[in-house]
């Protein structure tokens, strides 16, 4: 369809993967969209379709090349190897291998371009050195792993001719929990095998896209649809008017969007418009050929500006007076006091980024309604529960009326942790049309989509005794919060509530300020609300220590969050291993040999962070109901219903388990570190383990890959099930072996006595006769969070967890005086994850966190034009490291038991991007002998920043020192209070496995 | 995100394309590597363009020869292909360090060489080597051709001497004299699949002897003007005198005031004109090295 004048069909033929297709191309293809739409090899991505990503790339005749800057109909003649072309007979390619053996794959949306570069590069050079590895890979980008196992993969890719691997990080104590085993979706992966939602294709399906408003701010006249609607292949053309007159959002008590815009936009991309059409092409060329007719409002870009006397309101609602969205007031402790008793006093204001999530796979939705009304939902997305709940609401259906689907997900980064406009148009344009409707974002879509980073301006003023010890702080934050609500109640809350949970901060005040501006919405990304704050904060201590001549080190271990501590804001720390990261990364690095001997020009600098081990409420309050039909609950400080819930069945003949669990796989390995879980409480091997997550039809609901919670709170569900099987199973074996059931064990398939190990049976036969006697053998779990959880000040909720992990990193870099240039060298890393489930799995998550946010702290920013439109709303200029930009990370993991986590486990994902930030501006600043206190540390501003400390020194005026000593008054030793609910011990008594 | 409809020509020699050309311009558009045409195709960047004629099938445009006192690369020669082949290696290394810092390798792989000059974006990193090396651009129009040197090729950003029915099938290069040496440096924001935010090439030829003289001097810059340009005043001012860091700074500071850098997102102008100033010292520094080597 679309055929213009000038469009001409040829027959071709395309040799792929040694076989040969005979495929009809109009001459305007593109080789990526022929591969995935007309041979359905959808191995070969779509990350940005403008070269920059890499996850199209092919090989034609051996080399790689980008599929998306290709025409299709000019490839007759070549040879072209797609990722599926690289298994041969059944057997993978050792650099395959190599990539699911080494952890290189994580989401797995770069892997088929990057094993084929990989591949393409072994075979011009089978020994390539770092370098040559590092040109080969620099067009692929990878968001999730830090680039690190991908570099170990290509290095080492020829141990894996032959068939034998060894895990060396293993932990001995537990047969399966501690083994750094593959992750169980890796093969699929590194074949092209998994699916992801915009490689599904259903017959008679039809193909979305979203027009967006092009002003910042204005009332939408009229919208005339009457061209788009007469293109041939057109299907629907739907307006405001014909989506439901019902907001939604992230926060029940300010849903504040509208599925299509009904009267005002408020950001340039805000959705007005939206079609199907039988294809992409078609469904791209009528979004153009919708005319808006809008009047201009004026509008507002920053919070400055929003709140302003006078400013134009974008909600108009006396609940959002100036603009401000959210504002808490929190104050805990005596603040006057505690600068009183400062002998130093220093004050800093800090300036975020617009960072963007930028996950490798784009947003995806596919709907389709069953007859009689059920909606069925693919999407790419980090939490299938909400977006279920959303669709209930939204649509105004019972949950059971919808399934949410979640196939492979390529990353999400908080990016995927809310319902999204293609889910929902995608629903609506599918039930007008009665066919199955694909909507999949842009990679520019994306960017105007939003939904990343709160950029925060942050003024701060710090307390402290002569001997470094915090007294005070005091904190004030205006949080840059777009057009809409999304998360940003939370990401307001958050920036307050996880500063006292890494020093001992006595006194401590917060006043944190959301304020609508018109730009996209801001959300949840990695750290949520976090890590800006603390980059401020890690930046202004080790201003301080420097100042007042103590050791950034020490004055970290002065302050530094014991074990078994309630906050000052009422939040319980129960496992506690701080100090030893620290004092490992300090170690590891060289510290004290490099601190102050380093030449000029180069710098080390440490920063320490820490996050939730899931967040211990919901994001609604009361029953899992659809939620226009219930009363909001009184909050009673404990969960309404479990937070994540598994069920184990056991295959009929005991071979395998089945567990189901909604958990999301959004890269970060959810799926292989349950099963592992579940393994080592079955005791059975895991590859008996299958693990079912994609269906809620099928699986129980668990709340999502958000707050970093899967582990802890999926895992927790996951070893309950899995206990209530054995227990069901033991007496069955005690009956066999003639003994009590009390004295049996179950380990790596069987089930054995603790007292005589020839007392023994086969697991599987123990389950068979259950069967056969009992029927079913089905364990249930769940898990909810400890009751009591937080303060009882408004907003206590957020920052409440089950526990909380800590991390110290360490950054080694270079700066080049001249240009301001930063290259990283090296950054040790030093991580109390808990227990670690999968420590290779960890390291990964540690090195990805690491690059991601050096990325953010020295070169991503989303950037707007003096109209409110994004002007790098690409890859191209919105820099994601590369693999060339990448540093070498040594990770760490401390000794540490969580009693709250399965096996004593803890989150790793998000606590490991918060250390990083601080980390880098104070290596820059030792390197440079300049602070950059805003965000991005670019090039161009460490220069500025150096100009002006020359023109200084050359006019003889000093740098001001910016605190202020004072003679401060006599303090009480701080005294934390206690935890209440379980105690963590010393790790160094845990023993595991027992 | 899809093409906009065209018809792909792929004639068989020189003269057939600017026919083709001829027929159709300015709807049509010549079609080498295709990673600029198609990006901008793509995001709406060009319009009217109804028709692509591709080189890809006319012989002797692929490879890259040696003719007499010159290096002529064709016109479908790929950035990875120039930067192994034997000749550029040994007489253009500079060459090498502009292209190894270009997009990534995938792309490196479709993109071509002529493609980076004939697209005349004010960043070339290809400009500023092909101006100091003396190089120049070959255009046919089918029934004849001429020359034109490189630094004369571009009129200001994408616009250029190039006829909208000509066709540029090769690039020449004169192969280094005795004692001479190139360089280009680059300043981008990552490592990677990023565009200069500067970029500086420059040529020095040594009278070698106990005390060495500086005979030729060029200096080019991109990125900082709405096209690559010469900048002769902090070239003319080396000439004759004998390299010294005090003469490669004032070269600096003179090539500085020869940029008329805009501010973008990649960077302000006056931090652009910072950048200049630097790369000129660095690039004239290895430029050196490489004459004071044995050339190239």
């Amino acid at each position: 369809m679309g055929d213009g004048a000038g469009t001409v069909h040829r027959s071709i033929e395309l040799r792929v993967n040694g076989r040969t297709y005979n495929v009809s191309v109009k001459d305007n293809e593109i080789l990526l969209d022929v591969l995935r739409d007309k041979l359905h090899l959808t191995g070969t991505k779509k990350g940005c379709e403008l070269g920059v990503c890499g996850a199209c790339t092919v090989l034609i005749d051996g080399e790689p090349v980008n599929s998306c800057l290709v025409l299709a109909s000019s490839q007759e003649g070549h040879d072209i190897t797609t990722i599926e072309g690289l298994e041969q007979d059944g057997t993978l390619h050792p650099i395959q291998k190599s990539f699911i053996n080494e952890g290189a794959i994580q989401c797995g949306y770069c892997t088929p371009g990057m094993i084929l570069s990989a591949r393409a590069l072994i075979d011009r050079n089978p020994d390539p050195s770092d370098d040559e590895i590092k040109t080969a890979l620099s067009g692929s980008l990878c968001r999730c792993t830090g680039y690190t196992a991908i570099m170990r993969a290509v290095k080492n890719w020829k141990k894996y001719s032959d068939e034998t691997v060894g895990h060396p990080d293993d932990l001995e104590s537990y047969a399966t929990v501690g083994r750094s085993i593959p992750r169980l979706d890796a093969a699929d992966k590194a074949t092209g095998r998994a699916r992801y939602t915009a490689d599904y294709h259903f017959p008679g399906m039809l193909c979305g896209r979203i027009l967006g408003s092009t002003v910042a701010h204005g009332k939408i006249k009229d919208i005339d649809t009457s061209k788009a609607c007469a293109l041939p292949g057109v299907v629907c053309v739907i307006t405001g008017e014909d989506v439901p007159d019902i907001k939604y959002g992230v926060s029940p008590a300010r849903y504040d969007e509208y599925v299509l815009a009904k009267e005002l936009v408020r950001y340039v991309g805000d959705e007005v418009a939206a079609v199907a059409a039988v294809d992409e092409e078609t469904a791209e060329r009528a979004i153009e050929l919708i005319e808006v007719d809008y009047e201009e409002l004026p509008a507002v870009f920053t919070p400055r500006e929003a709140i302003a006397e006078g400013a134009p309101q974008l909600h108009d609602h006396p609940r959002f007076k100036n603009n401000i969205n959210t504002s808490v007031e929190h104050d805990f402790g005596d603040i006057e006091r505690g600068f009183e008793e400062a002998d130093y006093i220093r004050e800093e204001s800090f300036t975020g980024n617009h960072t963007h999530q930028s996950p490798m796979e784009p947003h995806a939705s596919i709907a389709q309604w069953e007859q009689g009304g059920r909606l069925i939902l693919y999407t790419s997305t980090q939490v299938p529960h909400y977006v279920h709940y959303m669709l209930a609401h939204v649509f105004q259906l019972p949950l059971g009326e919808i399934k949410v689907m979640s196939p492979a997900v390529g990353g999400g980064f908080g990016g995927k942790a809310e319902t999204t406009p293609l889910d929902l148009c995608a629903s609506i344009l599918a039930r007008k049309t009665g066919r199955p409707v694909k909507m999949v974002y842009s990679r520019k879509d994306m960017f105007h989509h939003g939904r990343g980073r709160h950029k925060q301006h942050m003024q701060f003023r710090l307390g402290v005794k002569k001997d470094g010890t915090i007294t005070a702080f005091d904190s004030k934050i205006y949080l840059d919060g777009g057009a809409y609500t999304s998360f940003g109640v939370v990401t307001a809350y958050y920036a307050g509530s996880m500063m006292p949970t890494l020093y001992h901060i006595p006194n401590y005040r917060y006043r944190g300020y959301r304020v609508f501006t018109n730009k996209p919405a801001c959300g949840a990304m990695r750290g949520h609300g976090v890590p800006q704050p603390r980059f401020a904060f890690e930046c202004l201590l080790n201003m301080v220590a420097d100042e007042i001549g103590i050791d950034p080190v020490s004055i970290r271990m002065k302050n530094a969050m014991d074990r078994n501590t309630r906050t000052v804001n009422d939040l319980d720390i129960r496992s506690c291993e701080f100090k030893a990261t620290l004092e490992a990364a300090a170690r590891d690095s060289g510290w004290d040999e490099k601190y102050r001997n380093l030449p000029p020009g180069k710098g080390i600098g440490i920063g320490s962070g820490g996050f939730v081990s899931g967040a211990g409420y919901a994001i609604y309050r009361g029953e899992v109901r659809m939620s226009h039909e219930k009363t909001q609950k009184t909050f009673m400080k404990k969960a309404v219903f479990p937070h994540a819930n598994a069920v184990v069945k056991i295959l009929e003949d005991g071979m395998a388990a089945v567990l189901f669990i909604g958990a999301a796989e959004i890269g970060q390995g959810a799926e292989t570190v349950l099963s592992q879980m579940c393994a080592e409480a079955l005791g059975i091997p895991v590859e008996r383990v299958h693990i079912r997550c994609e269906d809620t039809d099928i699986s129980p609901i668990d709340l999502g890959a958000y707050s970093s919670r899967v582990t802890l709170m999926g895992g927790n569900a996951v070893v309950m099930a899995s206990g209530q099987v054995v227990e069901q199973l033991l007496p069955i074996a005690a009956g066999e072996l003639g003994c009590d059931a009390s004295v049996l064990t179950v380990h790596d398939g069987r089930i054995s006595s603790k007292d005589d190990a020839n007392i023994s049976m086969d697991w599987a036969e123990a389950a068979r006769i259950y069967f056969n006697e009992n029927g079913p053998l089905v364990g249930t779990g769940f898990y909810k969070p400890p009751e009591g959880l937080g303060g009882d000040y408004k907003g206590a909720a957020v920052g409440t967890s089950p526990a909380y992990s800590f991390g110290t990193t360490i950054c080694e870099l270079a700066v080049d005086l001249d240009t301001g240039k930063v290259t990283l060298d090296k950054f040790t890393d030093s991580h109390d994850c808990g227990t670690p489930i999968n420590p290779k799995m960890v390291h990964g998550q540690v090195e990805g966190a690491v690059v991601m946010a050096a990325g953010e702290t020295l070169m991503e920013d989303v950037v707007f034009d003096e109209k409110g439109d994004i002007v790098n709303p690409n890859l191209h200029e919105y820099l994601v490291m590369t693999i060339k930009d990448a540093p070498e990370i040594m990770g760490g993991i401390v000794d540490s038991y969580e009693p709250e986590g399965p096996f004593g486990a803890k989150e790793v994902g998000e606590g490991s991007t918060l250390p990083v930030m601080g980390a880098v501006a104070h290596a820059i600043a030792r390197a440079a002998g300049v602070w950059v206190t805003d965000l991005p540390v670019t090039p161009e501003k460490i220069l500025r920043a150096l100009k002006e400390k020359h023109y200084r020194e050359e006019r003889g005026t000093r740098e001001e020192t910016r605190g202020t000593w004072q003679e401060g008054r006599p303090s009480k030793p701080f005294e934390p209070k206690p935890v209440v609910g379980k105690r963590a011990p010393d790790p160094k008594t845990v023993r595991r496995g027992e | 995100m899809r093409l906009p409809d065209i018809v792909l020509h792929e004639p068989e020699t020189i003269a057939e394309a600017c026919d083709l050309l001829n027929e159709y311009c300015p709807r049509a558009r010549v079609l080498a590597g295709g990673t600029d045409i198609l990006v901008d195709l793509k995001q709406g960047r060009i319009t009217g363009v109804e028709r692509l004629v591709s080189l890809k099938r006319i012989s002797g445009l692929d490879s890259i020869d040696e003719t007499g006192d010159a290096i002529r690369i064709g016109a479908l020669v790929t950035l990875n292909q120039a930067s192994r082949d034997r000749n550029i290696v040994k007489y253009f290394p500079a060459l090498i360090d502009a292209l190894e810092s270009m997009a990534a390798y995938p792309v490196r792989n479709i993109a071509t060489v002529a493609g980076n000059i004939a697209g005349a974006v004010p960043s070339s990193d290809l400009a500023p080597f092909f101006i100091v090396a003396g190089g120049e651009a070959v255009l046919s129009s089918g029934d004849g051709e001429r020359s034109v040197r490189i630094e004369d090729y571009f009129l200001g950003p994408r616009q250029t001497v190039c006829g909208e029915c000509e066709i540029m099938t090769h690039l020449v290069l004169p192969k280094p004299g005795p004692a001479t040496g190139m360089s280009y440096h680059k300043f981008m924001l990552r490592e990677a699949n990023a565009l200069a935010v500067a970029g500086v090439g420059a040529m020095l030829a040594l009278k070698v002897g106990p005390a060495d003289t500086i005979l030729e001097s060029r200096v080019a810059l991109t990125a900082v003007a709405p096209k690559p340009v010469i900048a002769r005043d902090a070239a003319a001012r080396l000439e004759g005198k004998s390299p010294s860091p005090e003469a490669f700074e004032e070269a600096g500071r003179i090539a500085r005031c020869e940029a008329k850098p805009i501010t973008d997102i990649r960077g302000t102008d006056e931090y652009r004109a910072n950048l200049v100033e630097v790369l000129t010292v660095r690039a004239l520094n290895d430029a050196l090295e490489r004459a004071r080597s044995g050339g190239a």
